[in-house]
């Protein structure tokens, strides 16, 4: 390969239009003998992760976690008995959700908002989420059961965790009445409650779009953010994101929505972003952020 | 599928799935922890991964979303006012290259320079210049869609080429 032709894949390779075989030829060029003075800082790097490759072995036993000899007694039901499989996942989901919203709640501890004793609002979750289970499970033996049956609960159920998630997230005009803790875990749930129904989206979008904009807490707002994200299909996504990035003024909330937007390629952000980055008091790392961003849309 | 099978089936990957958690977690301990977790919950859904193409890619995916679940549970944790704080694990914890690769100076500065990336770019850069997938599995491993990672691999590989030639230019 001569200079002109390895100089053309460099540029390709940084602009990350280079193919797999494109790349070997590069590492081949890069590899030898002879690497021409100018090329030494693009071959360190290609030796680098040659290198890092070589080096990285696993010496535990990967296996250590596993209890085979447990498990092998009873193995999980295949295929065929599906009800069983569908209702044992569920309940998984339920558990995971409920550990994951018990150990986010006993994170937050230290929230200066939140009234009330520690284990009154373990309690609390734990009813909600034990709450939540039921409906899960009741809704998987109905949707099992029959079709009709099943629509008509599957739209309660969702009208109900709609409901608990408006509790849990909409401001009452008083102070928030669930902790940083229970509305993250709202949030999170959020995510779960999608069905594809259009009514019930709509409501969970409201809820998280008000949840984004008007939360006290910065990652109740950035998770709301991503939780969005989510359901970025939904018309009106994209203008609650350019929305939000104009009222926050928290970093990471304006970088996170900056990747979104990006990621959504949405072009009628760009007028926006270059309102903030004219605007002196934004922060260095959010300006980075912006300036990228615009590059990226205006591709 | 009896132990063996499940061994035979999982275990080519082990090597792959340990270098994606450490550089995502920079941490080799919290890595070995990761990875042992991936493959429990492997072992538990043993009986569906026939119906996987790839149970090497599946496993990837896991790995990435268990890893980028540990990430955030430490930033809630750890964020201060401005909430931009880096992950910061215990220094015995931390991932030393000096001790793997080889004494060279612009070796440990280009890992130092990756680790400062930011995750998503740090992750596709591993995904693709160091374990070469191609964009087919890095799109079914990561959901990214293909421009999205053409554009995050191209900032990943400016960045680290930029950040690099400063040093340089300091020697």
């Amino acid at each position: 390969m001569n200079k002109k032709e390895a100089n053309k894949l460099i540029s390709t390779y940084y602009a990350g239009a280079t193919t797999c075989q494109e790349e070997e030829q590069l590492r081949t060029f890069f590899s030898s003998k002879n690497v021409p003075d100018e090329f030494q800082k693009h071959a360190d790097q290609f030796r680098y992760y040659d290198e890092v490759r070589n080096v990285e072995h696993y010496q535990c036993d990967p296996f250590a976690k596993i209890d085979f000899e447990k498990d092998a007694a009873v193995p999980p039901f295949e295929g065929g008995v599906s009800g069983m499989a569908e209702k044992e996942s569920k309940f998984d989901e339920a558990e995971t959700t409920i550990a994951t919203a018990e150990n986010i709640s006993s994170r937050v501890m230290f929230d200066p908002l939140n009234n009330k004793p520690g284990n009154k609002l373990t309690w609390l979750l734990r009813i909600a989420a034990g709450f939540l289970l039921l409906l899960a499970g009741f809704a998987a033996g109905q949707f099992l059961e029959t079709e009709d049956y099943a629509s008509t609960q599957q739209v309660a159920q969702l009208e109900q965790e709609v409901q608990q998630m408006k509790r849990a997230l909409m401001n009452t005009g008083r102070h928030q009445q669930a902790s940083a803790g229970e509305r993250l875990s709202a949030v999170n749930l959020s995510t779960r409650i999608a069905a594809g129904d259009e009514t019930s989206d709509q409501q969970v979008t409201d809820i998280l779009i008000h949840t984004m904009n008007t939360d006290e807490n910065v990652n109740v707002r950035s998770a709301a953010a991503e939780a969005l994200f989510q359901f970025r299909k939904e018309v009106g996504i994209k203008v609650a994101f350019i929305n939000g990035l104009s009222k926050q003024d928290d970093p990471l909330m304006q970088i996170t929505l900056i990747d979104m937007l990006v990621e959504l390629e949405a072009t009628n952000a760009i007028s926006e972003m270059e309102k903030m980055l004219a605007n002196n008091d934004t922060n260095e790392l959010v300006r980075r952020e912006l300036e990228a961003g615009i590059a990226e849309l205006n591709v | 599928m009896t132990k063996e099978e499940f061994k035979t089936c999982v275990l080519p990957a082990k090597g792959k799935l340990f270098r994606l958690a450490v550089i995502l977690l920079n941490s080799r301990p919290e890595a070995e922890d990761a990875v042992q977790d991936v493959y429990l919950k492997l072992w538990n859904m043993r009986s569906k991964l026939a119906q996987y193409t790839s149970v090497e890619a599946l496993a990837v995916t896991m790995t990435k979303n268990l890893c980028i679940d540990k990430l955030r549970s430490y930033r809630h944790r750890n964020q201060n006012a401005n909430g931009l704080e880096k992950v910061t694990l215990s220094s015995s914890d931390r991932y030393d290259p000096a001790q793997q690769l080889e004494r060279n100076e612009s070796m440990l500065q280009l890992h130092e320079i990756i680790n400062r990336l930011p995750e998503q770019q740090r992750m596709v850069l591993h995904l693709r210049d160091i374990e070469h997938y191609s964009y087919d599995e890095i799109e079914s491993m990561t959901n990214m869609t293909r421009n999205n990672i053409r554009v995050t691999l191209s900032r990943a590989r400016k960045g680290v080429r930029e950040e690099y030639i400063k040093t340089y230019n300091h020697e």
